[in-house]
């Protein structure tokens, strides 16, 4: 690995990518979602000549355009420019194999960006019809976009089988087609939470409470549809993932705990909303939609996690060093960005920041390493990948090691000296 | 070489073939820049000035920036995809030395998009306040294309990266270069001009419905275009002055290829300075178009040209991605093609759309 490292040793890149990330895809679900709903809701109003209605989706059509055209673009846009930062090596052998694949991508967004914006600017212009032909236009390019981003996504935790491989092989891998039905359900799902919770906000309660019932009713087929498929997902993960995702990682375990109790609180939710939908307020809405915001996230992080400890599965490490590289070679000599002074700190900033802060809040190394001495964490470090499959190996000479351990204990807070000591060693006058 | 530079990855197609694509798509997103900043730094100048017809006019300008905004970022996203794929050696690096500011960018312009919405969503308000915003918007974006020129000279300066070993918290910005501030304000500059373009183009548009506003908008557009045409010649020299020399060199003579293109820009500016003084606004935008291609085709053999040494073509290894590449060029037909269908929707005159598909008298209703 030859890139430098961005050290935010208190925060850790991995944070930065998790908040980006998941507003991220909070978003660009809801772009692919609401699409649908749009056309839906538009061709109802035509059919039942339902007025109320119609100013509800043309009102809603600009909201959408706000929260998606240029902010989705502008996180997903985040998603990229920070993973260039931590993860370089990463994102270029990914960019690199993928490039044509993220242009089609690229092209896929203009079709969004003019179909969206002609569809708001022709409300009253074009014919029922062909109006509707536009929102259709977009919701194409919307779920295509998910459709391609989703093959390389699902690439980095389970690239194909056999090795070497196509693009092709690469992108229809073992769980693109799980991912892809779990992802449009969750797409469906948010999106009917944003439409709720737009419809709360609505001065006509009476269109509110129809619309409440029917957005609950269609959200809740949708997340009916994720648990099978969340389940399918799962069952095509390899083993040592599968192992991982259901118990092995106590990060992970502590991640779906957190989702199982997003999926609950929906159920409960919307089946309340189908119900009594005059119950639901703006409080509740809001709840609904941060509740998904929840899901959605313990989801990601969950298949983030699952990745450990590699970046590109099977390939490269979480911290960008090839799976291939030789362990016990000496390691700062062959990286040019490491500073010769201070081995203990460049071989946390080079190997293991990559998952560790120091002090942070995400997986702080100083309280991970409490209580151990540099002997018993220099012996650990060898063993690193053999205890925690979820870490890489150390890479690097006895030597090295012991120089990590040394810096990592040293950072220990240092235990009070309990004043009696301090006066039995002074000489009292 | 430099043994900071990483090890290149695997090129998917000719190196050439991948420069051609950059090519094509990077031109388009400076231009979508320069209209999306020119044009706020136009309306900022109109609210000043605060004529009646500038005042009609502002809202009118302000109204395209959504959108221009939305096409920037996603040529944007083209241009550093293939430039990735190209020279993404140089660029990680440089990114990452300058990690707080490049990161920065995003929620820069997430507080400009939102400046932007507020002023599109509660247009009557109290004039200095939508001045501030906008004052306030224009200085964003300013600041991202600088934290932009900072990161593109970064990537060229490899002297700079051993400060690294000094602060490795990505605060480095390239300050000392030589080349940055003429190039940052070659480009602040070209947006201006852009600006007064598209404010001559609306005013040719409005012609017809507003002939009073349309001819005055034109007029002031192409004024502000000429004079700053003028004095982006001036920038440009100095721009050129300030290349290393060798690089310079090439321009002038060294090699056949720069120097034809340096003398296609500097007629095409001479071109476009007599066409503006002649109120040929259209030519005047086809000329300018073509002047951000050559400027971008000479842009790319400087960067070329600095990097001599570090990278060597015959290195980077290649394995051809012909199904992938093949996937994207039926894709980018498909997506033009529905790009262009989905325009001539939106221009149809709605009387034209009518009569294609007799709306019932229902529709009427539902919409009044
Ligand atoms: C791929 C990510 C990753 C990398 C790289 C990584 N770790 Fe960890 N490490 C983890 C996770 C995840 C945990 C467990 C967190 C938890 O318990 O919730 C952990 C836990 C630990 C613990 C606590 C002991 C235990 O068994 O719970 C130590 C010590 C540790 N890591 C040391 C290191 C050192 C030293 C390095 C660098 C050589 C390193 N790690 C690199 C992910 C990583």
């Amino acid at each position: 690995m030859n890139y430098p490292v961005w050290y935010l040793p208190a925060i850790g890149g991995g944070t930065l990518i998790a908040i980006i990330a998941v507003t991220h895809v909070f978003i660009s679900h809801f772009a692919v979602g609401g699409g649908l709903w749009l056309v839906l809701l538009e061709t109802h109003a035509w059919r039942r000549q339902d007025k109320a209605l119609y100013q509800f989706i043309r009102r809603f059509a600009r909201f959408f355009v706000f929260v998606t055209l240029v902010l989705g673009a502008l996180t997903g846009v985040g998603i990229w420019f920070v993973i260039s930062l931590v993860q370089p090596a990463g994102t270029s052998a990914l960019i690199h194999r993928f490039v044509f694949i993220w242009a089609a991508e690229w092209v896929l967004f203009l079709v969004e960006i003019v179909a969206i914006t002609v569809y708001l600017h022709t409300f009253d212009r074009l014919p029922a019809r062909r109006h509707l032909t536009i929102g259709r236009v977009y919701c194409t390019a919307s779920w295509l976009s998910l459709f391609v981003i989703n093959g390389i996504i699902t690439f980095m935790l389970t690239p194909s089988a056999a090795a070497p491989t196509s693009i092709a092989d690469s992108f229809f891998n073992p769980t693109f087609w799980p991912s892809l039905l779990l992802r449009t359900c969750l797409a469906g799902l948010l999106s009917g939470l944003f439409v709720s919770a737009a419809a709360a906000f609505w001065t006509d309660r009476d269109l509110a409470g129809r619309l409440t019932r029917i957005t609950a009713s269609w959200s809740l087929l949708a997340l009916c549809g994720a648990l099978p498929a969340g389940y399918w997902y799962l069952r095509s993960l390899p083993a040592p993932v599968q192992s991982l995702v259901e118990g092995a990682s106590p990060t992970i375990v502590r991640t779906l705990a957190v989702g199982r109790w997003a999926v609950l609180a929906l159920v409960i939710g919307l089946l309340l909303a189908v119900w009594r939908p005059a119950r639901i307020g703006k409080p509740v809405a809001l709840a609904g939609l941060a509740t998904g915001l929840v899901l959605m996230g313990s989801f990601e992080w969950t298949r983030e996690a699952a990745r450990r400890p590699f970046v590109l599965h099977g390939s490269m490490f979480s911290n960008g060093l090839r799976v291939d590289r030789a362990t016990a070679d000496p390691f700062l000599p062959d990286i040019p960005w490491s500073r010769a002074t201070s081995a203990g700190r460049e071989l946390f900033k080079f190997q293991c920041y990559a998952c560790h802060t120091l002090g942070g809040v995400n997986n702080d190394i100083i309280k991970r390493t409490r209580g151990m001495d540099e002997a018993t964490l220099a012996a650990y470090i060898s063993q690193l990948h053999a205890i925690r499959p979820f870490m890489p190996p150390f890479m690097g000479s006895d030597e090295e090691r012991r120089a990590l351990a040394t810096y990592l204990t040293g950072l220990q807070p240092r235990p009070a000296i309990p004043a009696s000591n301090l006066l039995q060693s002074g000489s009292l006058p | 070489m430099n043994p900071l530079v990483p090890q290149p990855d695997t090129l998917p197609a000719a190196w050439t073939l991948i420069q051609g694509l950059l090519l094509l798509v990077f031109p388009l997103h400076l231009l979508a820049m320069n209209s999306l900043l020119g044009t706020a730094a136009v309306v900022l100048w109109l609210r000043r000035r605060g004529g009646q017809l500038d005042l009609a006019l502002a809202p009118r300008l302000s109204a395209m920036l959504p959108v221009l905004m939305a096409l920037t970022v996603n040529l944007g996203v083209a241009s550093l995809l293939f430039s990735q794929t190209l020279h993404g050696q140089f660029f990680y690096p440089a990114a990452i030395l300058m990690g707080r500011f490049w990161l920065a960018v995003i929620p820069l312009l997430i507080m400009a998009y939102a400046g932007i919405y507020l002023l599109k969503r509660r247009a009557p308000r109290p004039r200095p306040r939508v001045t501030l915003v906008m004052t306030g918007i224009v200085l964003l974006w300013l600041t991202v294309a600088f934290i932009f020129t900072n990161n593109q000279t970064m990537m060229l300066n490899l002297p700079r990266w051993v400060d690294y070993f000094k602060t490795d918290g990505g605060t480095l910005l390239n300050l000392a270069d030589a080349t940055l501030w003429p190039r940052y304000l070659h480009f602040m500059i070209a947006a201006l001009a852009v600006g007064g373009l598209i404010t001559a183009l609306t005013g040719r548009y409005l012609t017809e419905r507003d002939p009073r506003l349309g001819a005055y908008a034109e007029r002031l557009g192409l004024r502000l275009f000429g004079r700053v045409t003028l004095l982006q010649i001036g920038v440009g020299m100095v721009f050129l002055w300030r290349l290393p020399q060798s690089i310079r060199w090439q321009m002038l003579g060294g090699s056949m290829a720069a120097t034809v293109l340096l003398m296609m820009a500097v007629g095409l500016a001479l071109a476009i300075l007599a066409c503006a003084s002649q109120r040929l606004t259209i030519l005047c935008a086809g000329l300018l178009v073509t002047q951000v291609f050559v400027m971008s085709g000479l842009r790319e053999m400087v960067r070329h040209a600095s990097l001599t040494g570090q990278m060597r073509l015959s290195d980077m290894p290649l394995a051809w991605q012909n199904g992938a590449l093949l996937f994207f060029v039926l894709m980018l037909l498909a997506g033009v093609a529905t790009i262009g269908w989905l325009i001539r929707q939106a221009l149809q005159p709605a009387a034209a759309a009518e009569e294609q598909e007799q709306p019932s008298k229902q529709s009427r209703a539902l919409r009044s």
